[in-house]
């Protein structure tokens, strides 16, 4: 047997404490950055202008099923070139839960708590660490193994800015990757 | 006046180079590089201390990736030494 493994996303104002999104969706398939904050409009239907941002996608890890432990987590942008003018922006590594980024509500106003460069496809061995914890992906407590079943990851927030000079149309597709061991 | 520069670190360069130093329509802080052009963007804040906080914050969190090209002629090498162990190539 094996852990469940689902992407979820947190959308709308920010509510609780820790805060979390008033809206959980489990089983996202895709992190389609668009200028509007949910998980079901296509993005066809809310492009980012040039020279604007995407609002945040706060998508996590979701672990379930059976399994004894999950650990070792890595996050990046593993595969496809962006275009220029577009700069994909990401958490940090998680060191501690005071590293985690906390859930606000979702906007289009560059996130400074979003500090790492994800424009260029990187080797997942490089990624930025994420840790798992019980709750949510928005509790204290994470940690970077994990026994409690179900668990998920910190948030894996991006956001895609854009200046002037990005081209019309579609992005390429590109790849994010969640690399984790399971014992 | 000249086009205001910073040196602050590019993620496509892997290095810090200088950045020209714009305001965009969105009153945020766009810094493209002179090297590769590409843009890394900040919001407004209140004081350089707290610019120089964010860009310092964008190197801790950036520096040191190793792209999927640099992966890929780490393992070429890799793969060419173990060739040569065994006697082939």
């Amino acid at each position: 047997m094996a852990a469940t493994f689902a992407w979820d996303e947190d959308t709308g104002t920010q509510t609780g404490a820790p805060t979390k999104g008033t809206t959980r969706t489990a089983g996202v398939t895709n992190v389609n950055w668009k200028n509007i904050d949910d998980s079901t409009t296509a993005y066809t239907a809310a492009p980012i202008v040039a020279g604007n941002n995407s609002y945040q996608k706060p998508q996590f890890g979701h672990f379930s099923g059976t399994f004894n432990q999950i650990l070792n987590g890595l996050f990046a942008h593993t595969a496809t070139a962006f275009g220029a003018g577009l700069t994909l922006k990401g958490i940090q590594a998680i060191v501690s839960d005071a590293t985690r980024w906390l859930y606000t509500t979702p906007a289009t106003t560059a996130d400074a708590n979003l500090t790492t460069d994800m424009t260029s496809a990187i080797a997942i061995g490089s990624g930025i660490a994420v840790w798992f914890g019980a709750t949510g992906p928005e509790a204290t407590g994470k940690a970077a193994s994990m026994t409690t079943n179900p668990c998920y990851t910190n948030f894996l927030t991006t956001q895609l800015q854009t200046t002037g000079s990005a081209a019309a149309g579609d992005t390429a597709t590109v790849t994010l990757t969640l690399q984790y061991d399971e014992n | 006046m000249p086009e205001p520069t910073k040196q602050i670190y590019c993620a496509g360069c892997r290095t810090e180079t200088a950045h020209a130093m714009a305001l965009d329509k969105n009153q945020e802080i766009v810094a493209t590089c002179g090297v590769c052009q590409r843009p890394v963007k900040f919001p407004m804040v209140g004081s350089p201390a707290e610019l120089d906080k964010l860009i310092a914050a964008h190197k801790t969190a950036s520096a040191g990736q190793v792209t999927v090209e640099m992966a890929a002629a780490e393992q070429a090498v890799h793969d060419e030494n173990f060739l040569k162990v065994l006697g082939i190539g």
